[in-house]
């Protein structure tokens, strides 16, 4: 019996095609949570960040709460080349997760009070201050007990606590909330053109760092989906954080790092006199500057690792301006993250 | 001044059901609580026809109830409504069905499908059994209360006690170092976590139906710390009436509660915290 003989270019070919075919059973495999087209799709989105302009970022150093924090705003703001806000509707969310003893676990209301100053000077036609605490049933308690109601109560600005705000159903999109079809957000969210989010630079210790994209956590209505936003525990908080996003109106980012939080965040972690503020229309490109401020590096951090590879925001070319990143840098206690 | 009870006759969407604030939507939870709090209130006797008439058109075809008449997925909320419902309605098929569904609902390690076997599921684990605040979810302290609290008395399940005993386990397991409790775990992350007045009421009015003695000096004292700490209506009404409750009500809570009333009757413009200042003041669910 005679063996056929393979032609060498019949054996390249047929290396060739061998080779393919378990590249792509090894990206499948490696991609099985999310799916292999989402993946391709994602990276080359990714990939495409590097022919996009760079995203701006302005950075301020400001020691304490008690200088004057608009005019530290207005400038970020103009440096950072943010968008005309004029007759806009804004929705400004702070990060109201839980009352402790040392209040430094919620953005500061002097930097909300500031952020509404901004944008009353900016010409917004409508601003309304939201929130849905992950743990307390009425978040309005904690505006009032965190001081926030003395800054906006005089000015007339209403405060909606998302979790019992009127909801609407909305489709999720870019894949990655999986097992539903469909969002329930809060009418004052779908509705806004923008939202500003604005949260305290913290650890974390399960998303590794509360910034810009993990506050936005705090729009998910509890009334739906239960305290403390249930949905995170089963599609994974990475995974919701950047789902969430993409259903979201545009998000612009405000930063309060004057006094931020190390170690065991985002409740019972030890401050830090940071001195930073930042600002800009890219919240992924905000809080990758952020996190590298805190001393960690974005391989630590999940969520913006994997927006940095999906082309969620500007992570390939980032442009910092205001004050030197080396003025800022600062170190913080790692979060025990999970 | 209008009374509270105008007020939530007022505030009564034209659907016939409540949201949590004036002119909101019908949701299941306000609705429940408001139907709960205008039973025996004769000026009230239309609104809470057309209460009950909305809550039962709402229910899905499973037994359950979503957040409101647009939500397809069944949740949490079903023990709310069979809260209310199981006082009134004489729509016997609608309490059955949603017994059912509340007995049956899955948790994270035991489908709907394990539950509705003869046989009730081996797991070692008692927090299998408890209640999510979604199906095929983890379990909470709240929708597991609120699940003990609607169960209890309406069924024969064996099915049904096993998960009452599981929830008094996990009441157990899971009491704050100072009494009381959070929404969950007390150390997550071994972290120590703090009671909180709403959680610690509805476990507190649930051991009041199923095991009383459980309940410790501590809890109440942790109740009463945060009730101090936090002057939210709905936390000082939620944790009156487990005091009330549990016979340990207290007059000046009750001028305070009062005293926060709005010209237009209502507490913060709010059916569902009106409901319970209501239910406070009165003295029972």
């Amino acid at each position: 019996m005679t063996v056929p003989k393979v032609s060498r270019r019949a054996f390249i070919r047929l290396a060739l095609l061998g080779g393919i075919g378990a590249g792509v059973a090894y990206i499948q495999h490696q991609t099985a949570g999310v799916g292999l087209l989402n993946f391709l799709r994602w990276s080359l989105r990714g990939q495409l960040q590097w022919f996009k302009p760079p995203a701006i970022v302005g950075l301020g150093k400001c020691s304490t709460y008690d200088e004057d924090l608009v005019s530290y705003l207005r400038e970020l703001w103009g440096i950072s080349e943010m968008p005309n806000l004029r007759g806009k509707s804004i929705l400004v969310k702070p990060n109201l997760l839980d009352e402790v003893d040392n209040n430094i676990a919620t953005t500061n209301p002097r930097i909300v009070g500031a952020v509404l100053d901004l944008l009353g000077e900016l010409g917004v036609s409508k601003v309304v201050i939201g929130e849905g605490s992950a743990f307390r049933r009425d978040t309005h308690s904690l505006v009032k007990s965190c001081g926030l109601s003395q800054i906006i109560d005089p000015l007339g600005i209403p405060f909606i606590d998302l979790n019992y705000d009127e909801l609407v159903p909305i489709k999720v999109r870019d894949g990655w909330i999986r097992n539903t079809d469909t969002l329930w957000l809060p009418r004052h969210v779908t509705e806004a053109d923008f939202i500003i989010s604005v949260p305290k630079l913290k650890a974390h210790h399960w998303a590794g760092v509360t910034l810009s994209l993990k506050n936005l956590l705090g729009v998910i209505p509890s009334s739906r989906y239960g305290w403390p936003k249930n949905i995170i525990h089963i599609n994974g908080i990475n995974a919701t954080i950047l789902g969430l996003y993409q259903s979201l109106p545009p998000v612009f980012s405000i930063i309060d790092g004057i006094i931020g939080m190390e170690g065991n965040g985002p409740l019972f972690g030890k401050p830090v006199h940071h001195g930073l503020l930042a600002v800009g229309r890219d919240p992924l490109a905000v809080d990758i500057v952020c996190t590298q401020l805190m001393g960690f590096s974005i391989d630590t951090i999940p969520h913006l690792s994997g927006a940095a590879l999906a082309g969620i925001g500007q992570a390939k070319k980032i442009e910092t301006r205001g004050t030197s990143t080396d003025q800022l840098q600062k170190h913080y206690e790692a979060p025990p993250i999970v | 001044m209008p009374s509270p009870i105008h007020y939530l006759i007022y505030a009564q969407h034209e659907s016939g059901g409540w949201g949590y604030s004036t002119g909101q939507k019908p949701v299941v939870e306000p609705t429940a609580a408001v139907l709960l709090a205008i039973r025996n209130e004769p000026p009230a006797n239309n609104s809470f026809q057309r209460g009950i008439s909305w809550l039962l058109r709402s229910q899905h075809q499973d037994g359950g109830w979503g957040i409101n008449e647009n939500d397809a997925e069944s949740g949490w909320q079903t023990a709310w409504a069979l809260i209310a419902l199981r006082y009134f309605t004489q729509n016997q098929d609608s309490i059955s069905k949603s017994v059912e569904w509340l007995t049956t609902v899955g948790t994270l390690e035991i489908t709907q499908a394990e539950f509705q076997k003869p046989e009730i599921p081996k797991r070692d684990n008692n927090e299998a059994f408890i209640w999510p605040w979604l199906p095929g979810q983890a379990g909470w302290i709240e929708p597991t209360a609120m699940a003990v609290l609607a169960l209890e008395g309406m069924t024969k399940s064996r099915l049904a006690d096993f998960r009452i005993s599981a929830a008094l386990s996990y009441f157990r397991k899971y009491r704050t170092m100072d009494g009381g409790w959070n929404i969950g775990n007390a150390t997550p992350l071994d972290t120590i976590v703090l009671p909180r007045v709403y959680p610690t009421a509805l476990v507190l009015l649930a051991l009041a139906r199923i095991a009383q003695p459980e309940i410790q000096t501590i809890d109440l004292n942790a109740l009463r710390q945060d009730m101090h700490r936090d002057p939210s209506i709905l936390l000082q009404s939620s944790g009156l009436l487990a005091l009330s409750t549990l016979g340990e009500g207290d007059e000046s809570l009750i001028s305070q509660i009062t005293e926060q009333r709005l010209q237009n009757g209502s507490w913060e413009d709010n059916p569902f915290f009106t409901a319970w200042a209501i239910m406070a003041c009165r003295g029972y669910l």
